[in-house]
């Protein structure tokens, strides 16, 4: 399980992705495997929003828990725009490795 | 009220769909085909400088396959943000390709052009009625600006009975929302539909290249379904995707009010098709379209490089710091003043610049310096003179002259051109959501004087 192990994230997902909601913002969706993995994620000290803005290194963000779709979505300006002189990711695809490495334990069976 | 559906042939016009999958789009009783040909999500380049992101060639295939489309099926094809960024140089230049796709069958088709470049006597003009959205700094509208049309302009389109509708900049949910919400469907079922069209095949389970979807109104909620036989679409597909590229999952803004789908179902009808229900739809206070500029900036070449040495690897931001300086001094002694920015980027190599943030280290690195300055001439002379500077800018740890770049190319420097930088956005409040908009229906194609 070397994958899990630099990404233990993934052992409770079936999509982790970031991308652009316009220009100035960057988005990121988590979504789980069933809906036990979203509510130990929702009770998780690592998916409280002081965490998250450590993690990904920002001031502020949105947290939403979208629980028909067992996801969550984390929301914060960039603090470059997308294409200004600095900015490495123009879709601003790459913005959710940071979460990958939150460990959630390992889910039942595993 | 009669049901109607709608055919998205892919994401974005240019990025390509298969022939078998549109071939299925004719087995269903379309009432109209609709594609956007771009968004902001590029960047500022082609809003500033008015190239477009997919070659003609490319855009030529799909739009090719789309006349032919709407042209047996008699139904119309609408085209929004045409040319990556919907400037008026990109949608003529969209009205010319048209032309020509049109006079090589010997057809004529009525086409209904709608221009969105906004010019800054006009803009200043709307002061009074220009405000930021929320969050966002002070609105800078100096570059080159668009309005971003909602569905009214469509719809006005199609009522002059145009066969085909190239739009400037436009939501890209307005494009399948318009024909629905002008026969009378419910406007939170056509926009969150147009919601999950706009991407083409993206809410399906299992996409790999892009294709297209159709999707459905009839009075019960809607219906989506790939197109292709091979994809299919799942309540949890089609509800995630909902989250996709949206700041808020439970909500999305549009001209004339908010969707909200915090209460929306997503149901099974088969193993291929979805039915949604339960959004709603609350109309705004004001009616506001979105501007958005992109301004110049200079002029970039580029060098890219590799980094092995550990020891380099081991102090690279002093290196670079002192490298870097040393650049800034020789270009102010050959291009003074030409200078705009200087920056260099460390991918890999236990860096924590760049989206490398968390990643473990690894041995090697790649650098990655940008020249910004005001002419080309001198981002190309400052990046070739500052380049060599950084090959052998040395360490303390080795005597002599040293080489510590593994320079990726000959020449080293790459030539990026004009780049350019998003204004912040900004909203226009209307009365009339015609207004900044300017429509016309020319005939295109074989009559047309050839």
């Amino acid at each position: 399980m070397a994958d899990d192990d630099r990404a233990p994230l993934l052992r409770w997902t079936t999509m982790v992705r970031s991308k652009n909601a316009g220009p100035f913002t960057l988005t990121i969706d988590v979504v789980f495997r069933d809906h036990h993995g979203w509510q130990l994620a929702r009770e998780s000290a690592d998916f409280r929003p002081e965490r998250l803005r450590e993690l990904l290194g920002v001031d502020q963000l949105e947290l939403y828990w979208y629980e028909a779709g067992n996801a969550l979505k984390v929301t914060f300006p960039r603090s470059t725009p997308s294409g200004a002189l600095g900015d490495h990711d123009v879709y601003g695809g790459q913005g959710y490795a940071p979460l990958l490495s939150i460990d959630l334990g390992l889910p039942p069976g595993l | 009220m009669d049901p109607v559906t709608l055919l998205s042939p892919t994401g974005i016009l240019g990025s390509g769909f298969s022939d078998a999958s549109l071939a299925r789009g004719r087995e269903f009783p379309v009432d109209l085909i609709a594609c956007d040909g771009g968004s902001t999500d590029p960047g500022p380049y082609y809003l500033g400088s008015g190239n477009t992101l997919f070659s003609e060639a490319a855009v030529e295939r799909d739009l090719d396959r789309l006349v032919d489309l709407t042209l047996d099926l008699g139904v119309p094809l609408v085209i929004g943000s045409f040319g990556t960024a919907g400037r008026d140089d990109q949608v003529e230049a969209g009205v010319r390709l048209l032309d020509r796709l049109l006079a090589r069958r010997g057809e004529t088709a009525d086409v209904a052009v709608v221009l969105c470049d906004q010019s800054a006597e006009r803009l200043k003009g709307w002061r009074d009625r220009i405000s930021r959205p929320p969050g966002g700094g002070a609105a800078s509208l100096d570059g080159h600006t668009v309005a971003v049309m909602g569905h009214e302009p469509i719809n006005a389109a199609l009522a002059r009975g145009a066969q085909i509708v190239l739009a400037g900049r436009s939501s890209d949910a307005a494009l399948f929302a318009a024909l629905p919400i002008a026969r009378g469907h419910d406007p939170a079922a056509a926009w969150h539909l147009g919601k999950v069209l706009e991407c083409g095949a993206a809410a399906a389970t299992n996409r790999s290249a892009p294709d297209g979807m159709l999707g459905g109104l009839d009075g019960d909620g809607f219906w989506v379904e790939p197109l292709s036989a091979q994809l299919s679409c799942s309540p949890s597909s089609v509800a995630t995707h909902s989250l996709y590229e949206n700041p808020d999952p439970f909500r999305f803004l549009e001209p004339g009010g908010a969707v909200d789908i915090s209460e929306a179902t997503y149901s099974a009808v088969d193993e291929r098709r979805v039915r949604v229900r339960g959004s709603t739809f609350a109309p705004a206070e004001e009616y506001t379209v979105k501007l958005e500029s992109a301004r110049f900036v200079g002029y970039q070449s580029v060098a890219i490089a590799g980094l092995g040495d550990p020891v380099h690897l081991g102090q690279i931001d002093g290196w670079l710091a002192g490298g870097l300086d040393a650049v800034r001094r020789r270009a102010g002694e050959l291009f003074p003043e030409q200078l705009i920015d200087l920056r260099a980027t460390v991918y890999g190599g236990g860096a924590v610049q760049g989206p490398a943030a968390g990643v473990a280290p690894r041995d090697q690195a790649a650098l990655v310096i940008e020249y910004t300055a005001a002419s080309q001439e001198a981002a190309d002379g400052i990046a070739s003179v500052g380049t060599h500077l950084l090959l052998h800018w040395p360490v303390p740890q080795y005597q002599g002259s040293v080489t510590l770049l593994a320079l990726r190319h000959s020449p080293p420097v790459l030539r990026r051109g004009a780049v350019y930088e998003f204004g912040r956005p900004a909203l226009l409040r209307l009365d009339d959501p015609l207004e900044p908009f300017r429509l016309t229906v020319r005939t295109l194609g074989a009559a047309h004087g050839r």
